[in-house]
């Protein structure tokens, strides 16, 4: 089980969700408002956004909450 | 804090467990991981690889097979870590394991617990407490490259 985020996020899984593009940001921002977990990176990779408070950073509840806030102003219903 | 014995998925995960003694101490959680934990922290991901995350303000981050190692004991070293000869307990000392793969990239930390014990969160899952090299193997963690070492008298 991989504690390197660089690892995790080079999973095939997980490039094809990136894959996926704009489709992706509804359901991985359901994702955060349910199962807070490590999709910050995809979103970046997606939106080019970073709305993650610095000292958020690492806090992955905080984390989402920032990632819901910036959906929610981007007309995301999250 | 014991929460369970053995676990299936986790000895498949890293065989060496099957024939040790393990423990496992948390719930799952992907709040902190194997980094946070070693450095006593259990509310928060560490990673030097993503600017959203938390690693220690002045250290380094460099993150591929020729820097990770010393990235990862320079960083400890900010927090008094220094190489140790021995991973046996010693009283007044915290010690940290770092292992690394075939490539020489860190895999994983483990902490020392009184009396011997180790400590590890293993990335997103539980924390376990097991023998250090519970954890290692081709399938697991690979081994330990270094025991870093510091005075508990100082913190």
């Amino acid at each position: 089980m991989l504690s390197d985020l660089s690892q995790k996020v080079i999973h095939p899984a997980y490039q094809r969700i990136i894959g996926m593009g704009q489709d992706a940001v509804p359901l991985l921002l359901n994702e955060l408002s349910k199962r807070p977990n490590h999709w910050f990176w995809a979103l970046r990779s997606i939106t080019g956004a970073n709305p993650v408070k610095p000292e958020h950073r690492g806090r992955i509840k905080l984390m989402a909450q920032d990632w819901l806030c910036w959906g929610r102003d981007h007309g995301y219903e999250c | 804090m014991a929460m369970s014995a053995r676990n299936e998925s986790l000895e498949a995960e890293y065989p060496n467990l099957a024939s040790g003694n393990y423990q496992i101490t948390s719930p799952r959680t992907p709040e902190y991981n194997c980094f946070a934990w070693a450095a006593e922290e259990d509310d928060r991901w560490w990673s030097p690889t993503s600017e959203d995350y938390y690693w220690p303000e002045g250290s380094p981050t460099a993150w591929d097979t020729a820097t990770a190692l010393e990235t990862l004991i320079q960083t400890f070293a900010l927090s008094s870590y220094k190489p140790c000869k021995s991973a046996d307990f010693e009283p007044g000392i915290q010690k940290v394991a770092i292992y690394i793969d075939s490539n020489g990239m860190p895999t994983h930390m483990a902490r020392q617990l009184s009396e011997g014990r180790w400590t590890s969160k293993l990335g997103g899952w539980e924390d376990i407490e097991h023998e250090l090299a519970g954890v290692e193997g081709e399938k697991a963690y690979g081994s330990v490259y270094i025991i870093l070492g510091r005075s508990t008298l100082e913190y």
